[in-house]
C-alpha cells in the first residue's frame, strides 16, 4: 500500500495505493502501515522532508474500502479506529520533519484529511484534480481529524458548507479558499514540489496562507460562532432525504472542537463516528453504494469489439427524444433529431437549448462548451443522414401506428449495423418489434426514468435471441451518457413500471376505501419518498396509467384490477379531470364526489401505519414476484432500480433490502392477512414462501 | 478539359437560403452559417466525415474576424482535427475560387474529397453597430435618407460606412470608385439604356419568382433551418424571392448617384445578403466506387483581369476569361446550353453580354479576331439571379454552380457557362458538364 522512496538530497516521496487493482480501496490497515513508516521517518537523520502524491493518472489517495467499514461490528471498532487514523495524522503534523502534499488528482475523504495534516500543500492545474468530504452522502462523518482541520484552515462557516453539502470543490476555489498554497502545471507539480519540500525543510518554513483574516477573528467570538452553528443547524434539510444523524454529528463534532479543544473535538469525532458507522441507515447507505458501483463496474468489462457510438438518429423531438439529445450530445456524440414537421423539431430543440442555458447559468459548463454541445444536434424532416448513424432511438411511444411507418422508412436508408432502441414503458419489446421484422436482430428496448440526464439509469430489456453486439452497442451507448443499464426480461410492465402501479393502483384502493388524498401522501413522504402517490399520479397522468394499467391487466390478471375509483374517473366522461392537486398544491375537493356514499359511510379509516404498510407490503409483493418470474436477475438489481429510478429511499436501501430488515416470515404473515381481507392482489409469491420457511434472506450479508 | 489531370466530380451541393443582410440573418454569425450549410452537406450526401481530406471555404468579409474561418467551421461540424483546412479570399468571388483551389488538389492526385463552402455574413460584419442605424443601413432607402446617414457616419469615422446603404456603395480599393458608379460608366460606355437595365431587373425578379413557386428553386438545394435560439421561426426560402416587381415600379426609382443623368437603381441593382453554400467534390473513380451519381463535373476554368482598371472595366471580368475558358473547354459558346452571369447590376450583365458580342471589343481588348457570341436570352439566368435573391458574396458561387446543374438536368441538357465579376477587374468563368 505504501511506496517510500528517498532520494539523495533526503528528500522521501510518499505513495499511498490500493493494494492491487481489483480492491475498490484502502485496507484499514493503511494507518498500521503508516504508523510504522513514521517512525522510520522520524528515527532516521537523512530524511530532510516527505512528500506526499500519487501515481500519475490516478487519483491522491484513494478512499478507504466501503466493504471494510460493513464489516466493523461494534461502535467500538469504529470510534479505535478512528483514533488510530487522528494518531497516525496527528504524528504527521507534529513530526521534525514536514511534510507536503503535491496533489496531482481527486483528493476526498481521508486523503484530504491527510493533505490537510500536511504542513504545505500544492495541487496540479489538471481538472481531475478535485477536493471534497462526501463522507455526509453515506451517512458517515470523517474520522481523521478532518472536522477539526479543515474549520481552522479555511473558517467555520466555509468548512461546514464544504461538510455537510458533501460538494466537490475544484482547484480555483481551492486556492481562493486557501486549502491549496499554490497550483501548478501538471507537468512540474514533483520537480517544484522538491524546491519547496527543500525551502521548508531548509527552516524557510513557508507557513501556509492563511485566508479570511477578517473572517477568521470574527469566528473567534463565541457569540458569532453561536449564531453560525444555530444558523447551520436549521439549513440541515439538504440532506434530509438521507435520514442520517450525520449532519448533526458533523456540525456538533466542528462546534465543540472550536469552542473547547483540539483534542476534545477529535474526541467527539471518534465516538460520533463509531456510532455511525455501524448505523442502520449509513450501513444501507453504504451497501447501496457499493450495489451501484457493482453494476457499473460489470459492464465496465463488456467493452470488447463493439464499435464506439460517434452518431445517433432521434426520432422524434418530444421531450423524451430531447432527452436522448440532450445525454448524446453531452458525451460529444453527435445527433441527428428528426420528426415529421419543423415545427416539432423547433420544440425539441428549445428543450435542447434551455437545458444547456441553464447549466451556463449555474456556471456548470462554459459557453464554449455550450456551443459545442448544440453544435452536435442538427435535425431534419426527411431521411438524409442517417446511414452512418450507429443507433436510432425511437421515441413515438404513443402511437404504434405511426411508429411503424416512421421505422420502416428509416430502415430502408439506415445502414446494415444500425441498431434500433426502442422506448417503452410496459409493452413488451416483442409485440412492438414484431411490426418490424426487418429491424429483427438488431432491436433493443429501454424503459428510462425521466429525466435522463438526472436519473441516470434505466431498464435494459433483454431478449432471447438478441444478438451480442446489438446489446453491446446500446451498452456502449449508455456508458458513454453516464446512464446505468439494468437488464430486464422482455415482460409486461418489466419491473419498475409493475411496481409502480401495483403502488399506485393500491393507493386508489385507499382513496375508494375513504382515506384522504393528503393522509396517504404526507404518510409515503414520511416513509422517505420524495412525493406522495397522488402528487405522482397527478406527474403520471391518468391516460399513461389507463393505458398501462389496461396492458398489465391483460397479461397478469386479477392482481391489475383496475380499482373501482380508475373505472368512475374513465366512465365519467364529462369530468374536467385537473389532477388530484391544483395549482396551489391543494388538494381539489370535487375528488370525493367519485367515491360511493355508501364507501365514505364505512370509512375504514387507516391508520398513517397501516397506509404505509398497505401501500409498502403491495409493492413489496410485486417486487418479489417480479424476482422470482425472473424479470429482475437479482435482488440487488431490483434494489437500484427501485431506489434510482422509483424515488424508493435510499436509506432503507431498496424494497429487496428493506424487507430483509423487516423479516421475511413477518411479510409473509402480513401478506397472508392481507389477502384474505382484500383479495389475491396480496397472495404472497412461491419464492417468498420458501425462502421464508427455510429462514432465509434476499441478501447474504 | 483540364489537361492531364483527374477529373473531379461535383457530388452533392446545397446552400441556405439567401436572406436580406440585416433581417433574419442578422444573428447568425459566419460561423453558424457555414457550420449548418456543411453539417447538412455531409447528412445529405452521406459522407463519412473521416473520408474528407479537406475543407475549403470563400468568404470575403468574414476574413478579417478570425485567423481561418475554414478551420473553424470544420471543427464546429465536427469534422475531425486532423484534416486540415483553409479559407480563400478573392473578393466578389471568393467562392469560386476556394472550388478552383480545391478542385485543384483533387486533379493532381492530392486529394480525393474535398469539401467546399462559401459564407458571408454582412450581418455580422455590422452587427458592431447600433440597431437603429443598422436598420437604416441595410433598408433600401432613398438617396436623400442615404447621404445624410452617410454623412453623419463619416462624422463619426466609421470604418465600415463604404458597407453600408448597400452593394452600390461598395468601395472599389483598386480603382477608388464605387461598383455603383463603375455600373454607370459600363453602362454609358456600352449604351445601356435606363429601360434596358429595369426590363432585365424585372425579368430577373420574375424568373426568380416563377422559379419558386414552381419549386425549381426549392426542393434539394435549399435548406431549412431553424433560427435559435427560439426554433421557432422556419426559413426555407430566399426571404426577397416572390415579389410582383413590373418594369414600370422599376422606372419610378431614382438613380443612385446622377439625378439627371443616372441610370442605377436600387431596383436595378443586386442586394447584400447573408448566406452559405456548400458543396462536396471528389475524384470521379471515387464517387462511382462509391455509388454516387454526380451532379456534374467540370470541363474548363479560367481567370482573367481587365488588362486596365478604370472605372468602367471593374465589373467586365466575364468578357476577359470567357473566351479563354470557352478555348480550354473546346466548346463555343452556341454549344453552351445555359449561361449564368452573376448578377451584380442589370448595366453589368448586359455590358457583359454586349462585349461577348462585340467584334470591336474582340478586336480591341482581347485582341482576337472573333467575338465570342451572341447570348440569346433564353439561354441567360433563366431562374432569375442576384437582383432577385441577393448577393452574399462568398456564398453566390457555389449556389450558382448548384442551380445550374440542376437546370440542366431537368432539361436534359449538358454544357453550362457560369461567370462571375469581381471588383478590381478580375472575373473566372467555368465550364460545367453534367455527363
Amino acid at each position: 500500500m505504501l511506496s517510500f522512496n528517498v532520494d539523495k538530497r533526503g528528500i522521501g516521496i510518499l505513495k499511498i495505493g490500493k493494494e492491487d487493482k481489483s480492491k475498490k480501496g484502502l485496507s484499514p490497515n493503511l494507518f498500521v502501515e503508516l504508523g510504522n513508516l513514521i517512525g522510520e521517518i522520524e528515527g532516521g537523520d537523512y530524511i530532510k522532508a516527505v512528500i506526499i502524491t500519487g501515481e500519475k493518472d490516478e487519483g491522491f489517495i484513494p478512499d478507504i474500502d466501503l466493504e471494510e467499514f460493513l464489516k466493523f461490528s461494534s461502535e467500538d471498532d469504529g470510534r479505535l479506529f478512528s483514533l488510530r487514523a487522528q494518531d497516525v495524522l496527528n504524528r504527521i503534523e507534529r513530526c521534525r520533519v514536514p511534510f507536503i502534499a503535491a496533489i496531482n488528482g481527486l483528493c476526498t475523504g481521508v486523503g484530504f484529511e491527510v493533505a490537510l495534516a500536511c504542513s504545505y500543500r500544492m495541487a496540479s492545474d489538471n481538472p481531475r484534480v478535485a477536493f471534497g468530504f462526501p463522507a455526509v452522502n453515506l451517512g458517515l462523518i470523517p474520522f481523521a481529524g478532518g472536522t477539526q482541520r479543515l474549520p481552522r484552515l479555511i473558517g467555520i462557516s466555509r468548512a461546514l458548507d464544504v461538510f455537510l453539502t458533501g460538494r466537490v470543490i475544484d482547484t480555483a476555489e481551492a486556492l481562493r479558499l486557501g486549502l491549496v498554497d499554490e497550483v501548478v502545471p501538471e507537468e512540474i507539480l514533483l520537480s517544484i514540489a522538491l524546491e519547496r519540500a527543500l525551502m521548508v525543510s531548509g527552516g524557510r518554513r513557508s507557513k501556509s496562507k492563511r485566508f479570511g483574516f477578517t473572517r477568521r477573528l470574527l469566528e473567534k467570538n463565541s457569540l458569532v460562532r453561536k449564531i453560525l452553528f444555530s444558523r447551520a443547524k436549521r439549513n440541515l434539510v439538504d440532506k434530509k432525504h438521507l435520514r442520517s444523524l450525520a449532519p448533526l454529528m458533523i456540525l456538533e463534532s466542528v462546534e465543540v472542537g472550536m469552542s473547547a479543544s483540539f483534542s476534545r473535538g477529535l474526541h467527539v469525532e471518534s465516538v460520533y463516528f463509531g456510532e455511525l458507522v455501524v448505523s442502520d441507515i449509513s450501513r444501507q447507505l453504504l451497501r447501496f453504494f457499493l450495489s451501484v458501483d457493482d453494476i457499473r463496474r460489470e459492464f465496465a468489462e463488456q467493452s470488447g469489439h463493439i464499435k464506439p457510438v460517434k452518431k445517433i438518429v432521434v426520432v422524434g423531438s418530444n421531450p423524451l427524444g430531447s432527452q436522448f439529445a440532450i445525454v448524446a450530445a453531452e458525451a460529444g456524440i453527435c445527433v441527428r433529431l428528426y420528426d415529421t414537421d419543423y415545427k416539432k423539431i423547433g420544440e425539441g430543440l428549445r428543450n435542447c437549448y434551455r437545458y444547456f442555458k441553464g447549466k451556463l447559468e449555474s456556471g456548470a459548463i462554459t459557453e464554449f462548451d455550450m456551443r459545442r454541445r448544440l453544435n452536435l444536434i442538427s435535425y431534419t424532416c426527411d431521411h438524409t443522414g442517417f446511414r452512418n448513424a450507429d443507433l436510432v432511438v425511437e421515441t413515438f411511444f404513443k402511437d404504434l401506428g405511426q411508429r411503424e411507418e416512421i421505422l420502416k422508412g428509416i430502415e430502408r436508408v439506415a445502414g446494415k449495423d444500425t441498431v434500433l432502441i426502442l422506448v417503452t414503458f410496459s409493452t413488451p419489446l416483442s409485440i412492438i418489434s414484431s411490426v418490424l421484422p426487418s429491424w429483427q436482430g438488431r432491436v433493443v428496448g429501454v424503459r428510462p426514468f425521466l429525466p435522463i440526464s438526472n436519473t441516470g439509469i434505466v431498464e435494459l430489456i433483454h431478449q432471447e435471441n438478441s444478438p451480442n453486439s446489438a446489446i453491446g452497442t446500446v451498452v456502449d451507448f449508455l456508458r458513454r451518457t453516464g446512464i446505468l443499464p439494468v437488464f430486464v426480461r422482455d415482460k409486461e410492465g418489466f419491473f419498475a413500471t409493475r411496481v409502480l402501479l401495483a403502488y399506485l393502483f393500491e393507493a386508489f384502493e385507499l382513496l375508494g376505501e375513504g382515506a384522504m388524498v393528503e393522509q396517504v401522501d404526507e404518510a409515503m413522504i414520511e416513509f422517505g419518498f420524495p412525493k406522495g402517490p397522488f402528487a405522482l399520479i397527478d406527474e403520471i397522468g391518468l391516460e399513461f396509467l389507463n393505458k398501462v394499467g389496461k396492458g398489465l391487466y391483460e397479461s397478469l390478471g386479477e392482481r391489475f384490477k383496475m380499482p373501482l375509483f380508475l373505472e368512475k374517473m374513465a366512465m365519467e366522461k364529462n369530468l374536467e379531470w385537473e389532477g388530484f392537486y391544483n395549482g396551489e398544491g391543494k388538494v381539489n375537493k370535487s375528488v370525493y364526489n367519485l367515491i360511493e356514499e355508501k364507501i365514505v359511510n364505512d370509512r375504514l379509516l387507516e391508520s398513517d401505519f397501516k397506509v404505509k404498510e398497505r401501500l409498502c407490503l403491495r409493492m413489496l409483493s410485486e417486487a418479489i414476484s417480479c424476482l422470482e418470474e425472473g424479470i429482475i436477475r437479482n435482488p440487488r438489481d431490483g434494489d437500484v432500480v427501485a431506489v434510482l429510478g422509483l424515488g424508493f429511499p435510499v436509506f432503507l436501501g431498496g424494497p429487496f433490502r428493506y424487507a430483509d430488515s423487516l423479516g421475511l416470515g413477518i411479510i409473509l404473515e402480513k401478506l397472508e392477512a392481507l389477502s384474505h381481507r382484500f383479495g389475491s392482489r396480496f397472495a404472497p409469491s412461491g419464492l417468498l414462501k420458501e425462502l421464508a420457511l427455510e429462514r432465509k434472506r434476499f441478501y447474504d450479508a | 478539359m483540364l489537361r492531364n489531370t483527374r477529373r473531379v466530380a461535383i457530388v452533392c451541393g446545397i446552400r441556405t437560403p439567401f436572406i436580406r443582410a440585416g433581417t433574419l440573418f442578422r444573428d447568425l454569425s459566419s460561423l453558424d452559417l457555414g457550420r449548418i450549410v456543411t453539417v447538412e452537406l455531409i447528412n445529405r450526401s452521406e459522407v463519412d466525415p473521416k473520408d474528407i481530406d479537406e475543407v475549403v471555404f470563400g468568404s470575403m468579409v468574414s476574413v478579417a474576424r478570425t485567423p481561418n474561418l475554414a478551420r473553424d467551421i470544420a471543427l464546429a461540424s465536427g469534422i475531425g482535427a486532423s484534416i486540415p483546412a483553409y479559407t480563400v479570399t478573392m473578393s466578389c468571388i471568393s467562392g469560386i475560387r476556394a472550388f478552383t483551389s480545391a478542385l485543384e488538389g483533387i486533379a493532381l492526385g492530392n486529394r480525393d474529397t474535398v469539401l467546399v463552402g462559401g459564407v458571408e455574413s454582412f450581418s455580422e460584419c455590422a452587427s458592431s453597430l447600433s440597431s437603429k442605424m443598422f436598420d437604416v443601413r441595410f433598408k433600401k432607402g432613398s438617396f436623400k435618407t442615404v447621404s445624410l446617414l452617410q454623412r453623419v457616419n463619416a462624422f463619426f469615422g466609421n470604418g465600415s460606412y463604404e458597407l453600408s446603404f448597400g452593394l452600390p456603395f461598395l468601395l472599389d480599393t483598386s480603382a477608388g470608385i464605387t461598383l455603383g458608379e463603375s455600373a454607370e460608366k459600363m453602362a454609358r460606355k456600352h449604351s445601356i439604356t435606363r429601360r434596358e437595365q429595369d426590363e432585365f431587373a424585372a425579368r430577373s425578379h420574375n424568373l426568380a419568382s416563377i422559379s419558386a413557386k414552381d419549386g425549381r428553386r426549392f426542393g434539394e438545394e435549399i435548406i431549412s433551418l431553424l433560427l435559435p435560439p427560439d426554433f421557432s421561426t422556419l426559413v426555407c426560402s430566399d426571404n426577397e424571392v416572390c415579389k410582383n416587381i413590373s418594369v414600370e415600379a422599376l422606372s419610378k426609382e431614382e438613380p443612385i448617384f446622377d439625378r439627371r443623368y443616372g441610370t442605377v437603381t436600387f431596383g436595378n441593382s443586386s442586394y447584400l445578403s447573408d448566406g452559405a453554400s456548400a458543396v462536396l467534390l471528389m475524384a470521379e473513380e471515387k464517387a462511382r466506387a462509391l455509388g454516387y451519381n454526380p451532379l456534374g463535373y467540370v470541363r474548363a476554368y479560367a481567370y482573367a483581369s481587365a488588362s486596365v482598371c478604370t472605372g468602367e472595366k471593374l465589373l467586365m471580368g466575364p468578357a476577359y476569361s470567357t473566351p479563354i475558358a470557352l478555348e480550354l473547354a473546346e466548346l463555343t459558346l452556341r454549344e453552351v446550353d445555359l449561361v449564368e452571369i452573376q448578377e451584380t447590376f442589370a448595366a453589368q450583365v448586359l455590358s457583359n453580354a454586349r462585349a461577348f458580342a462585340s467584334k470591336k471589343f474582340a478586336r480591341e481588348e482581347l485582341n482576337r479576331s472573333n467575338p465570342v457570341g451572341e447570348i440569346e436570352l433564353e439561354r441567360l439566368n433563366v431562374l432569375g439571379g442576384s437582383i432577385a435573391i441577393g448577393y452574399p458574396f462568398g456564398a453566390c458561387g457555389l449556389g450558382i454552380i448548384v442551380t445550374l446543374l440542376n437546370e440542366l438536368k431537368r432539361r436534359d441538357r449538358n454544357f453550362g457557362l457560369v461567370c462571375m465579376s469581381a471588383s478590381g477587374g478580375l472575373g473566372v468563368s467555368i465550364i460545367l458538364e453534367r455527363e
